[in-house]
């Protein structure tokens, strides 16, 4: 199972991939990281990942067109929302777009994990 | 501004470190500052507010309080590229969290990150900023809310 983290914090970037690292989910690797939309969006198309972590507010394009791009590449990819943005209407539209999960920033080791392993469920279920 | 408004930013700052940090932060009372009397400490995170509300909000905090909590994320290279990360992270999760109960109408915009005096930063000059100082591990810091409800 590959996984894309997407933030444009390198603070965050770094905490989520520490966490999958010491991850007790079997068969996950980081296929890469991304600072803003446009990177993902890139590095979707190289890497191909199941999974995607999803910063909201980002420079150049933000996560919930970015959700929409990525769908468009990989209509089966897995993306979990990881944001600050704690309004009910973001979500429902991150949702709407083909977001799979979404936690709110700022989160534990444990809310990432299990959210993660959701993902995996939905997966394993479909 | 009213005191419930503050009461939501007040909520975000205390779930924040709690979260972050299993420790506390100790809030002090909020008030209502001019723009010649704001404080600002070694690092400031600045995320402008459009939409139904207009203005700024930005966290202030000292060198030491972000280097601690860049620990408590798991990061111990405490160079200032970090450190400008962690201020401008806190200030858009902050802004974002406030988000559940203003709406996706108060729209925030990426973080911009200062190290030292936040000269350049012009907030509508009709609006006094309100200021909640924090206190958490020994070190001060502050949330400064310039924003009004143009509804």
């Amino acid at each position: 199972m590959k996984i894309m983290i997407v933030d444009d914090s390198k603070i965050i970037r770094g905490k989520i991939l520490n966490i999958i690292r010491q991850s007790v989910i079997a068969d996950i690797t980081v296929t890469g990281v991304a600072k803003n939309g446009l990177e993902a969006v890139d590095l979707c198309k190289k890497t191909m990942p199941d999974i995607t972590t999803m910063d909201l507010t980002m420079p150049e394009l933000d996560g919930v067109e970015t959700i929409s791009e990525l769908v468009k590449i990989n209509p089966e990819i897995l993306i979990l929302v990881v944001s600050a943005l704690s309004d009910k209407a973001t979500a429902i539209e991150a949702l709407k777009r083909g977001a799979h999960g979404f936690i709110c920033k700022p989160f534990t080791d444990l809310e990432l994990n299990e959210a993660l392993t959701e993902l995996l469920e939905v997966r394993n279920c479909a | 501004m009213n005191e419930a408004d503050i009461d939501i930013f007040i909520d975000t700052i205390s779930h924040y470190f709690q979260q972050i940090t299993r420790q506390t932060a100790t809030i002090g009372a909020a008030y209502l500052s001019t723009h010649q009397g704001l404080e600002n400490y070694d690092y400031s995170g600045l995320i402008g507010i459009a939409g139904k509300y207009r203005g700024c909000i930005y966290f202030t905090a000292p060198r030491p309080l972000l280097r601690h909590l860049l620990v408590s994320m798991g990061e111990h290279n405490h160079c200032d590229e970090h450190l400008l990360d962690m201020v401008g992270e806190i200030a858009n999760t902050l802004s974002g969290n406030a988000r559940k109960y203003f709406g996706s109408e108060f729209i925030i915009s990426v973080p911009v990150s200062i190290k030292g005096q936040i000269d350049n930063v012009r907030p509508p000059s009709e609006l006094l900023p309100y200021v909640i100082p924090l206190t958490w591990n020994g070190y001060r810091a502050s949330l400064v809310i310039c924003i009004s409800n143009d509804a």
